[in-house]
């Protein structure tokens, strides 16, 4: 059972790891950058 | 390697953490491409030295766009998954702020269980629903966000956010004359419960992370399923109840009562509960399998082998 814990954690993981790679390949990091940028009160 | 919790001094070690945090995360000028990243402190990006781009604001601009975040969720349920609350213990500045004022002497009280729901709510609505339903669905760019936020902006980040006021407003205020004449209800707003949270800071520790953190209850959505967590050994546990006093957030329960939850959404991982355990091993901070950490007797109160011989 715990083995079955840390095999579903390393899943939920890896799903995040592939959520955060397909954001950078949508262009989503240039637009976090140019937003906070843009935010900047100076 | 396995740490004795009490060998330590862990107040000093989290403080000396945060300090460090608190230079890294506002370091612009050492670090410009660090605005690409999404680190979960609340520290706002509008500040001139803000390093890192804030998730909540990076959402709020999202929604606006009517687009999903998937760089700002994969880099929160990563970090989430791996290391759980860990960032608001022991990176964030604004925690930082609350846990220095909380050492002014004051009369001390907690707020109520029920106010950690709040937070909730204002994730919801403040930074995802109202944006998403006023936002117009504008092309991805820099610009975008700012047209918004002149045109009257119902978020999170216009009408609460007190690491905003205090980063970024305030010094805005000082600076510029032309934001002091235009300021509006919303700035009034915005200063009132900037005071307000400090205020009870003072009072009731870690009461902003608790009640009014829409970052923590997002951090908190996958913190529950972490690689870093803690575990009591109920064989081993007294119900003495220290870890339930040392608490700052309120997320430990009376060990082995029926509702008690190890991996809880609210625990801000500062393990002040394993310092303060005085049961050897009866709570141990875990990575993965691993144990990282844990309780025990205080160094001083163990005799060294043959200390009582010589003494005698």
């Amino acid at each position: 059972m715990r083995k079955l814990r840390w095999v579903v954690l390393i899943a939920l993981l890896l799903v995040f790891v592939g959520v955060l790679l397909f954001g950078i390949y949508q262009g989503d990091a240039e637009f976090v950058l140019d937003n906070a940028k843009a935010f900047c009160f100076t | 390697m396995t740490i004795r919790a009490p060998n330590i001094p862990l107040w000093g070690a989290r403080l000396k953490a945060q300090l460090v945090a608190l230079v890294a995360f506002n370091s612009y000028i050492w670090a410009p491409a660090g605005k690409y990243a999404c680190v979960p402190v609340l520290n706002c990006y509008a500040c001139s030295l803000a390093t890192t781009a804030c998730p909540i604001g990076t959402i709020t601009a999202f929604a606006l766009l009517r687009e999903i975040p998937y760089y700002v969720i994969g880099t929160l349920g990563m970090v989430g998954v791996a290391a759980g609350r860990l960032f608001c213990g022991w990176a964030c500045p604004f925690g930082l702020l609350q846990d220095l004022l909380h050492r002014i002497r004051s009369p001390k009280w907690r707020l109520p269980r029920f106010a950690n729901a709040l937070k909730y709510a204002l994730l919801l609505l403040l930074v995802v629903a109202i944006p998403y339903a006023l936002g117009g669905g504008a092309q991805k760019s820099g610009s975008d966000r700012v047209v918004k936020q002149s045109t009257g902006a119902v978020d999170y980040c216009a009408l609460v956010c007190p690491a905003g006021t205090l980063e970024a407003g305030l010094p805005g205020l000082i600076i510029n004359p032309k934001i002091r004449e235009d300021m509006s209800w919303k700035s009034w707003l915005k200063l009132g419960l900037l005071a307000a949270v400090l205020g009870l800071a003072v009072a009731s520790r870690r009461s902003f992370c608790r009640a009014l953190c829409p970052l923590g209850a997002a951090m908190a959505l996958t913190s529950r399923a972490s690689f870093l967590h803690l575990r009591t050994d109920q064989d081993r546990c007294t119900h003495c109840m220290k870890c339930v006093s040392v608490c700052p957030t309120c997320a430990r329960t009376v060990p082995g009562e029926a509702r008690s939850k190890e991996a809880t959404a609210e625990c801000v991982l500062c393990l002040e509960c394993v310092r303060g355990c005085p049961e050897p091993e009866a709570l141990c901070a875990k990575l993965g399998p691993k144990t990282v950490m844990t309780s025990g007797p205080r160094r001083a109160q163990v005799p060294a082998a043959g200390e009582g011989a010589i003494r005698a």
